[in-house]
């Protein structure tokens, strides 16, 4: 009787615990302007793929004007069939993922209110562009600096998991689950359709989260788990029971100044995880059990990024941070960032030691910076995003570990993807495009901006760019900048006018491309017909001088710049002289015949759009050629010898 | 009363009875032919890569000097601006020539032809074009869907190593990924191989027999074959990948090392290409001792009736 009643205490105990949580604070005064705060209770049953939610929304107009209208996001509309905005534009396909089966049902997934509330009075309202975005009709004005609560409930149906969010098996991926209020600045709501390229754009907030789960599932999360010490063991847990359902149990979460949040869950059989904390920062990182070879590898990727973010930018402000790498069947959740969460992806095995794991775990990470706490318009300006933080990512990749591939041989530098892409598409859209307008997104909003940050880095220098970089970063943290807060701040801090900048890299489509078209020796003479001062012809032998050099070069490009040629002379001396870059052609006369030419020696411009014709010798460097078309031919004649033709 | 012993000669032997017997060298012009002709393909076609690629960088009298440090390093940004510069460079036929598709068919076909006179020569028949390309057909027609099937049923049994976890597991599946489609190549090449020598060896049976006969030749010694392509197999992807490995080591950086990276893969090409003939005459050698074998038989049947 004693030991049952110990039992019940000890059984009690964590309900108690449960009522006594209370929220941890991260920060003594906010960091970001608290506009968009959610309290959410989510019920999740993963065998149909459903979670039911009812969320409290605390909301301030912090715009110009009153407003009688609330638009809310439901992201999950966009999978609802195939007329979404989302699957018209992308007929089904993203990142070179594609959506399940389209006649399964479980492909497709919605986000359906059942009742929005305010001060007790029910709301009504309507979809815009499509069912992705829902216009509240608000029961009064809400003005300039006022707060208001409103109570939603709704149920969300994920579909088979693809374009970041659903379910794969056992895993889900809840991304984008909820009602999520748009953006009020002045007197403008931002609030667009879930279009196919472009992501997201929301004000800061607090998130209270309570996930509702079957026992035995995991839950990796944006924010902090409120944890408990469990009586009956002693260990400190995340996972609170249900007092309502013993086979279920809740995951209560919370975060401050961020402005999104997602959660993976998996069962807890299959599904590895790692904990670590580094530079202050307690890190989580859960893994598929067949993927235990790589994770080593996330570790290292996630301590540099932490390290380099915080010597080039501001130390990673939360406490918390998330990495899920998701099953192989779940590659459509993997290369995504939501804030303190983020999504790696990797393969069990990397024979060649590509560094592709940590090409997207630093990419990710770097969006922690450049959409997490800079929180730009990703619609709008998708290149504020994914340009800057492929920037970074260029920039870790060669810092840290010398490139993407760095073999005896062979390497491919940390910018070899952005300098590919660019390169193969030069004048694709003005970075400043729309996302879901531009027909070169993805050259658009990443590795034209990597391009273009680059050669602003060779315009101002490393250090001043080092200081733009870090000013932008801390000024513009916790709000929503713009390319112009960008610019501005680069003026400032370079003391430079970036105007002509701007116009030919950022807003522009041109490309600098100068090139040496021809070298030539001139063969001067001199003599001949000599008039003097007394009018007398006098005829001088014709003599050959020693011959001189002449170099043609040519601007192919729209965008003017001043650029640098350097030649070796056949006297062994070297010659640099500056072009203003303003003519179609120009030639300039040297006097000595010129056994080597480079434009942009020093380079100058990353950019530079023909690097094969910029340079110039009489005799071809055969012997790395002839290497490498052995190397080829080898291999080739290898094959064949390995498949046994006969 | 006349007794039969029971010896090797009168019994029909598996393929790897014979290999001692082709490891012989024999200095015909057949085997000289075959080998210099794999020796042509991989000098020839490097030539005229290396040809075409110093094209595409040549200008105004000149080359470009982006390929400067090629032989040391090569960087993937220089082969963007090399792919992306050259104004000619649209497709892979203009990346590589036409002169190098040309030359380098030709010495297939060379090295094919070669192979096939090598083994007529054995017979001491004339290699005719045709048993050469009908035996193709055959191969295709009783080869080709077995094969396919055996190599799903090997990958099927090892693809499982893969997800296990340990490393050298994953090494092994990963090596073995390789080194399956190029032995059940190999191990379909001798088919083709068997079909075109059985119709020099017999050439008046039926149709149906010669494919029945061809099939049963190989399915009846699966294990012995199969294992001679694998072995076979992975002896030259080692040598192969030995001299790549030695080559990358090497580098270009001076003329001498370019010069013994050329000697060791011609070294190997060559190694291969024996390896190769060793197995054109062991299928030879096979064959005409089954065919000793099944004339003994029929002899024999004849004198006891």
């Amino acid at each position: 009787m004693k030991q049952l009643f110990c039992r019940l205490l000890l059984g009690l105990l964590p309900l108690t615990l449960w009522g006594q949580a209370s929220n941890p604070v991260w920060f003594k005064a906010p960091l970001a302007p608290r506009l968009a705060n959610y309290e959410i209770e989510a019920y999740v049953t993963p065998e149909e793929h459903t979670l039911k939610g009812s969320l409290k929304l605390t909301w301030k107009n912090a715009g110009t004007q009153a407003t009688t209208k609330m638009p809310l996001h439901l992201y999950l509309n966009a999978f609802k069939g195939p007329n979404s905005i989302f699957m018209r534009e992308g007929g089904g396909s993203l990142r070179g993922d594609r959506m399940g089966d389209e006649n399964d049902q479980s492909s497709w997934g919605y986000c359906r209110i059942e009742s929005i509330r305010l001060e007790g009075r029910s709301l009504q309202g309507s979809y815009g562009e499509d069912e992705s975005v829902y216009w509240v009709n608000l029961t009064r004005a809400v003005s300039p600096g006022e707060t208001v609560t409103l109570e939603i409930e709704w149920v969300s149906q994920f579909p088979r998991v693809f374009a970041r969010t659903g379910w794969s098996d056992g895993f889900l991926m809840a991304a984008q689950w909820f009602p999520k209020v748009g953006v009020y600045q002045g007197s403008q709501w931002t609030c667009d359709a879930h279009h196919a390229n472009t992501e997201f754009f929301s004000d800061f907030g607090t998130y209270a989260v309570n996930v509702n789960v079957p026992r035995g599932f995991w839950l990796a999360h944006s924010g902090e788990a409120i944890t408990y010490i469990d009586p009956a063991d002693g260990l400190k847990k995340d996972a609170w029971p249900d007092p309502l359902d013993d086979k279920r149990m809740i995951y209560k979460l919370y975060a401050e100044d961020i402005h999104d949040f997602a959660f993976a869950m998996k069962s807890n059989l299959d599904w590895k995880r790692r904990d670590f904390t580094y530079r202050g920062v307690r890190v989580s990182l859960f893994y598929e059990p067949s993927h235990h070879l790589m994770i080593d590898r996330h570790v290292a990727a996630i301590e540099t990024s932490l390290r380099l973010a915080e010597e080039w930018y501001f130390k990673y402000p939360y406490p918390v941070l998330t990495v899920v790498d998701p099953p192989a069947n779940a590659s459509g959740a993997d290369g995504m960032e939501y804030p303190t969460l983020i999504m790696a992806g990797t393969s069990a095995f990397d024979p060649f030691n590509f560094r592709i794991p940590e090409v997207v775990t630093v990419h990710e990470f770097g969006h922690q910076y450049f959409y997490g706490m800079l929180a730009s318009d990703e619609v709008n300006e998708p290149w504020l995003d994914e340009g800057f933080t492929s920037y970074f990512e260029s920039k870790v990749m060669q810092r840290h570990y010398s490139g993407l591939l760095n073999s005896r041989r062979f390497q491919l530098p940390g910018n070899f993807s952005s300098l590919m892409s660019y390169l193969m598409t030069p004048n694709s859209d003005p970075l400043t495009r729309k996302g879901y307008e531009s027909a070169t997104y993805g050259n658009t909003a990443y590795t034209k901006p990597d391009m273009v940050l680059q050669q602003l880095e060779a315009r101002l220098g490393h250090q001043t760019m080092s200081q733009v970089m870090m000013t932008y970063t801390r000024e513009m943290a916790f709000k929503h900048p713009t390319h112009l807060d960008f610019k501005r701040i680069a003026e400032r801090i370079s003391g430079r006018n970036l105007d002509s900048f701007w116009s030919d890299y950022v807003m522009g489509t041109g490309i600098l491309d100068y090139q040496i078209e021809e070298v030539s020796v001139l063969n001067t003479q001199e003599g001949g017909w000599d008039i003097n001062q007394k009018l007398e012809a006098e005829f001088e032998p014709i003599t050959t001088l020693m011959p001189q050099g002449r170099i043609k070069l040519q601007r192919r490009g729209e965008i003017v710049s001043p650029i640098t040629l350097w030649v070796r002379l056949s006297t062994g001396e070297e010659r640099k002289v500056r072009w203003d870059g303003k003519d179609r052609w120009v030639h300039f006369d040297f006097p000595a015949p010129i056994v080597q030419a480079q434009l942009d020696p020093d380079f100058e411009y990353p950019i530079l759009n023909n690097r094969l014709y910029a340079s110039w010798s009489p005799k071809a460097p055969t012997r790395g050629i002839a290497y490498w078309a052995h190397m080829v031919m080898s291999f080739l004649t290898y094959g064949l010898q390995g498949i046994g033709l006969l | 009363m006349e007794t039969f012993q029971t010896s090797n000669e009168y019994s029909p032997q598996g393929p790897w009875a014979f290999i001692k017997k082709s490891l012989i060298p024999i200095c015909s012009r057949e085997d000289a032919e075959f080998i210099l002709s794999w020796v042509a393909l991989t000098l020839a076609g490097a030539w005229s890569l290396k040809s075409r690629w110093l094209d595409l960088m040549t200008y105004s009298n000149g080359s470009s000097m982006l390929a400067q440090d090629w032989g040391t390093r090569l960087s993937g940004n220089d082969l963007v601006y090399f792919i992306k510069g050259s104004p000619t460079i649209t497709n892979v036929e203009s990346w590589v020539g036409s002169v190098f598709i040309l030359l380098s068919s030709g010495i297939l076909f060379l090295i094919l032809r070669s192979g096939w006179r090598l083994q007529a020569h054995m017979l001491g028949q004339s290699a005719r074009f045709s048993p050469w390309i009908k035996g193709l057909g055959d191969a295709l027609i009783i080869g080709f869907l077995p094969t396919i099937l055996l190599g799903w049923l090997l990958s099927w049994l090892t693809d499982s190593l893969r997800w296990i976890g340990s490393l050298p597991m994953m090494w092994a599946a990963f090596v073995w990924t390789i080194l399956l489609p190029m032995a059940l190549t190999s191990f379909w090449m001798m088919q083709w191989s068997i079909c075109r020598v059985q119709r020099l060896l017999e050439p008046v049976t039926s149709y149906k027999d010669h494919l029945r006969f061809c099939f049963y030749m190989i399915w009846k010694n699966i294990g012995s074959w199969l294992s001679l392509a694998i072995m076979s197999t992975a002896l030259r992807v080692a040598l192969s990948y030995g001299a790549l490995w030695m080559a990358w080591r090497w580098g270009a950086g001076t003329s001498a090392a370019l010069g013994s990276v050329i000697l060791i893969q011609v070294g190997v090409t060559i190694l291969n290409a024996g390896i190769l003939r060793c197995l054109l005459v062991n299928v030879v050698h096979f064959l005409s001792n089954q065919h000793f074998v099944l004339k003994t038989v029929e002899d024999l049947k004849r004198r006891v009736l």
